[in-house]
């Protein structure tokens, strides 16, 4: 009797292999035949293109592609790595160590209003260019710092905070100097890109409005 | 040597069909290119034949990784551009929340930040187009390596039965599982790319 249940358990187990087996075979046999027959676009669409149009084509489009590339200084920022680069064509002018934002999250008590202090991702471009900036302390630093949200916007400003430039892209935005240089090469800002004095002067001498900036 | 010969005129070179093909698909997706380059956002190109995912703006590579093994399943180029509808993870990166008064600064505080060292090194980017793009790294940690032959598991024995389930539902399946040579470049690659990014996969030839 117990041989004979032993036996049909390893029937029982091995038509379930069988069966999962070929249930994956026929898996292998669709994948087999989907990309093989899966492209496009239309054979019939191909026939009629002229191969050699269709290569001009593609050539005039990687032209077209290249040529939106800026022609003259600008800047790319590797939010990850912390670093930025001054670039013309393929050419590195510089390379500095910087501060992009933290990725935190603060909330106003009471939940009414949230930042996320993120350095932002695209293109931009240099809008504005300032010598002795001023910092005009939004919202968000105050509550931060759990301190009443000032009346007067006087009470908003504060020098000697953002080194002796800053450049402008946008919403607030700025790359600009700071006061701690220890904490160059690490993600601790509320979006703003922090760079060393010596890097910011010649970031501030060598862009102009309208430089582009590539944020990724 | 005739044999030889014969075999490379046969075999070694695309015939006008293929190579038309390939000018028509390459004509189509550059197209496509050309739209994404035009905006102010960053791009990701996915070049299955040259092993390579460029992050671009304005038509101009910001960053490349070199992909060290490309497994597919279906068919995974979709000739369109397709946008990155969700990143998942085992272990996700959480953002820090800061409280409000407890601003630390001076040279005494510890940073509660969120930074590429946070990033996972094995995850999967989930496509518009129902493409699945498994990433990993080829190097790493003790769990590193059990969840990259875990992946590996799933994908030789689970992948052929979702196929089968999917085309019995007249669904499509199409996954791509990325190698990269490190974790470190797996996270970057992570950090790149966030919801809504676009991109194109240049299929293999």
């Amino acid at each position: 009797m117990k041989g004979k249940m032993r036996g049909l358990w390893w029937k029982l187990l091995v038509g379930l292999l069988c069966l999962f087996f070929s249930l994956e075979a026929v898996g292998y046999v669709i994948f087999w035949r989907a990309t093989r027959s899966g492209r496009e676009p239309s054979e019939s669409a191909i026939l009629a293109a002229d191969l050699k149009r269709l290569a001009l084509e593609n050539a005039a489009l990687e032209r077209k592609i290249q040529a939106l590339a800026p022609r003259g200084i600008y800047i790319v920022v590797d939010s990850g790595n912390n670093i930025l680069y001054l670039k013309k064509g393929e050419e590195i002018l510089r390379r500095a160590t910087v501060s992009c934002g933290s990725g935190s999250i603060l909330e106003e008590p009471g939940g009414r209003r949230r930042w996320v202090f993120d350095t932002p991702r695209g293109e931009f471009h240099v809008k504005t260019k300032i010598r002795d900036p001023y910092w005009i302390k939004p919202d968000w630093a105050f509550i931060e710092e759990g301190e009443e949200i000032p009346k007067d916007p006087r009470e908003r400003v504060e020098p000697n905070v953002l080194g002796d430039y800053a450049l402008g892209f946008g919403d607030g935005y700025f790359i600009h100097g700071t006061l701690y240089t220890r904490l160059l090469g690490r993600s601790v800002t509320h979006g703003c890109i922090r760079v060393g004095d010596e890097d910011l002067k010649i970031l501030f001498e060598k862009a102009s409005i309208g430089t582009k900036i590539y944020i990724y | 040597m005739v044999f030889l010969l014969g075999t490379v005129l046969l075999f070694g070179h695309p015939t006008q069909g293929e190579q038309r093909l390939g000018e028509a698909i390459k004509n189509k997706l550059l197209k496509e290119e050309l739209t994404l380059a035009r905006t102010p956002a960053s791009y990701l190109i996915l070049d299955l034949p040259q092993k390579s995912i460029r992050l671009k703006a304005s038509g101009m590579t910001l960053r490349e990784w070199k992909v060290e093994k490309i497994r597919t399943w279906g068919n995974p180029a979709s000739l369109q551009v397709i946008t990155l509808q969700k990143k998942s993870a085992l272990f996700a990166p959480k953002r820090k929340k800061i409280k409000p008064g407890n601003a630390q600064s001076g040279d005494t505080f510890e940073l509660n930040v969120l930074e590429l060292k946070d990033m996972p090194s094995v995850y999967v980017l989930s496509m518009t187009s129902g493409l699945a793009i498994y990433v990993r790294s080829g190097s790493g940690n003790f769990f590193t390596k059990m969840a990259s032959l875990g992946r590996s598991l799933k994908w030789y024995f689970w992948l052929p039965l979702k196929n089968l389930w999917l085309k019995l539902r007249k669904k499509p399946l199409a996954c791509l599982d990325i190698r990269l040579s490190s974790p470190q470049e797996a996270k970057a690659l992570y950090w790149a790319i966030g919801e809504g990014f676009r991109g194109i996969v240049y299929p293999k030839n």
